[in-house]
């Protein structure tokens, strides 16, 4: 049974680095995984969480007991470092039972739970083995166990498999989460790798320059983005972001792309609407189709289950379309494409926060700012 | 006419082939020289670091009148060749007593020198200090200075604390002077660990203090092993200051022994003196050997990666 919350909570670097400000709430079972670019202040949140980074202002609270300014070890929270940082000069054994030793627990039982960690993790034949000696892989598997072992209020991970390969890295995902599962720790996990966020979280932030930008489920995060930032953090590759024109023409709501017009059904805009937006297309939403957007195949890039394919329009916007099956089209053609109007998403254009999502009927209400005009409910 | 035309084709093929054969042998060739080279040079510096410790185990053994007597001959054990020197040295000498005072110095010195570097070198790696840099230089500095340089300020300091002619007077500079470069050295060593480590202690339980000296502490066991050695190796052989301190007989350290025995009146008794410096050598080179593995690591500061 452990909830986290923090409630505002500031640590100021300078002006520009820190964290400024985080309200968050976090369930008992839970896996929240925190998503940023570098620099964004994550690993920041993170460390204040763990005790290792001094909070400036706002308060932490673990389980109703405030702990802003409890020493790391009275926290009872376990933290998976990026590099491991298993102690080298300790057999793995030893390294797991190091939290032990420190609550002072009897040799017998000490021993008995890491053969038990050790057997969940499939890591028993390791144990008399320096870190030094074994993989990357099991390493990482040593300092989950270490991180287990005391069976602790919350679990904090720092990038833990930013120093696998890549195919490690999707075979530790698959573990990481059913180790959380099977143990039911609330989990609190920090990564830039948008696949580890939407794989493993129940619930994902996205943080930008200290700030929180969107917190959901990672597929409401992919769908329905609050703003252009997180449209193209989220999404590999990015979400296609281009100029458009929206308008009210005879009660119905129509976006203009370049010399393309589309319907938008269901949208209701005041009589004389008009607007600059940026219309935010998936690049697996793009198909062909004989009245759409001209474009030129500029280079196409092969990753063997899907194609990318970039696109220029007239105007020199890029565009990214993924495909699964094989078109035969060279490098240099041209073919008219057309977003998927289910999938549409629309973004004012300065501030680029998210005021439009297939099927809604009014357009958002975001705040006001120049160029957005009041036609919302 | 054809067949000739294939010939001539066959020619020019195998001349293009003896050309890149030619160019690649001569870079074979040179870096053959470069290696025969530098094994020549290498073999030359050695021959200058080994003959003096070659030439002092040999005179140890033969007995030679004066250097102005020695000739190759003497360079080669003689029929005349005993461990007499040895003999004399630890039985008719108190030697024994010597090497309790040069151990009990050492071992005394180094300890204190080293415990204080350990905790002022984590402290200068891991904390706000302040004005870090500036105390960092002077240390940088005082390494610098030659130990011998001190011995007339160290006199007059020790002579108004009543600590001329005790052990006390020689701990206390031995242990400053080895506290200030391993404070240094540890420093650096340090720097180069992640902090990752004792952050992760921490969340193992450990308290800041805790984890600094139960992790840190073990993995700057390279450089810690390093500085001892360093430090061991100041005082045990040092004659300037002690030879300055130390006035009753039965305080003497081994390198004022060394002198005392070794200076006839009026010629020095080259074969003792050697032998002498054989015995001191030993347990250096035991040293040396059985921590070999740390020397290395110290010298290269490399660090856990």
């Amino acid at each position: 049974m452990s909830q986290l919350e923090l409630q505002n909570v500031v640590r100021k670097f300078d002006d520009k680095r820190g964290v400024f400000g985080i309200d968050l709430k976090i369930e008992d079972h839970e896996f929240f995984v925190i998503l940023g670019p570098s620099g964004c202040g994550k690993t920041t949140t993170l460390r204040m969480v763990a005790g290792l980074e001094k909070v400036d202002s706002g308060k932490i609270f673990l389980d109703d007991q405030e702990i802003t300014d409890f020493p790391p070890r009275m926290r009872n929270i376990a933290m998976v470092f990026q590099n491991y940082a298993l102690y080298p000069f300790l057999t793995v054994r030893k390294n797991i039972q190091f939290p032990l030793k420190i609550l002072k627990m009897s040799r017998k039982d000490m021993d008995d739970k890491t053969e038990e960690i050790a057997k969940i993790l499939g890591i028993q034949d390791l144990l008399e083995q320096k870190p030094g000696e074994i993989s990357g892989g099991q390493r990482q598997r040593v300092a989950l166990a270490r991180a287990l072992v005391r069976e602790p209020k919350m679990f904090l991970m720092d990038e833990p498999l930013s120093n696998l390969d890549a195919k490690l890295r999707t075979q530790m995902r698959v573990e990481l989460k059913r180790i959380q599962k099977q143990f039911g720790t609330t989990t609190l996990y920090v990564t830039h790798d948008q696949v580890e966020a939407t794989t493993l979280a129940d619930r994902a932030m996205v943080m930008r320059n200290g700030r929180i930008e969107q917190m959901g489920p990672p597929m409401e995060i992919y769908n329905r983005p609050e703003n252009r930032f997180v449209a193209t953090f989220v999404g590999d590759p990015p979400m296609n972001m281009i100029p458009a024109h929206l308008y009210e023409s005879g009660g119905k709501a129509k976006l203009k792309i370049e010399n393309m017009e589309m319907d938008i059904p269901g949208l209701q805009l005041d009589a004389g609407f008009n607007l600059d937006v940026i219309a935010g297309i998936r690049p697996e939403d793009v198909r062909v189709e004989d009245n759409g957007l001209k474009s030129k195949l500029v280079v196409k890039q092969n990753i063997g289950r899907a194609e990318y394919q970039y696109f220029e329009l007239n105007d020199g916007t890029s565009f990214i379309r993924q495909i699964y099956s094989d078109e035969n089209l060279q490098e240099g053609d041209f073919i008219n494409i057309m977003p998927n109007i289910e999938k549409l998403i629309l973004f004012e254009d300065n501030e680029g926060r998210a005021i439009y999502y297939y099927g809604m009927n009014r357009l958002k209400k975001v705040l006001l700012t120049e160029g957005v005009r009041s036609n919302n409910d | 006419m054809q067949s000739v035309e294939i010939n001539k084709n066959e020619i020019g093929y195998k001349q293009e082939n003896y050309e890149m054969f030619k160019r690649n042998n001569y870079y074979k060739r040179v870096r053959l020289v470069k290696r025969i080279v530098s094994h020549i040079v290498l073999i030359i510096f050695s021959i200058f670091a080994i003959f003096p410790i070659y030439y002092v185990f040999i005179t140890s053994l033969n007995p030679i009148g004066s250097l102005g007597d020695a000739t190759l001959k003497d360079l080669l054990p003689t029929a005349k060749a005993s461990l007499y020197n040895y003999y004399s040295i630890i039985f008719r000498h108190p030697f024994l007593l010597w090497l309790r005072n040069t151990l009990f110095l050492t071992t005394t010195s180094t300890l204190i020198g080293l415990a204080l570097a350990i905790i002022s070198g984590l402290a200068f790696s891991r904390f706000r200090i302040p004005a870090k840099h500036a105390l960092l230089y002077t240390l940088l500095i005082l390494t610098l200075f030659p130990f011998t340089m001190l011995v007339i300020p160290f006199y007059f300091m020790f002579a108004e604390l009543h600590l001329l002619n005790t052990f006390i007077g020689l701990i206390i500079p031995y242990s400053a002077f080895s506290l200030i470069y391993a404070t240094y050295l540890i420093k650096t060593y340090v720097d180069n660990i992640p902090k990752d480590y004792e952050e992760a202690a921490q969340m193992d339980g450990l308290s800041r203090r805790g984890a600094l000296f139960r992790i840190l502490v073990p993995m700057a066991k390279p450089v810690i092993i390093f500085s001892l050695i360093i430090a061991f190796m100041g005082p045990y052989t040092d004659y300037a200051l002690a030879g300055q301190f130390l006035t009753s007989p039965g305080k003497y350290t081994m390198a004022i022994g060394m002198y005392y025995i070794s200076q006839g009146t009026i010629t020095v008794n080259y074969g003792v003196y050697s032998a002498f410096a054989v015995l001191m050598g030993i347990p250096i080179f035991i040293v040396f050997f059985v921590f070999q593995k740390y020397l290395v690591s110290g010298f290269s500061l490399s660090t856990y990666k």
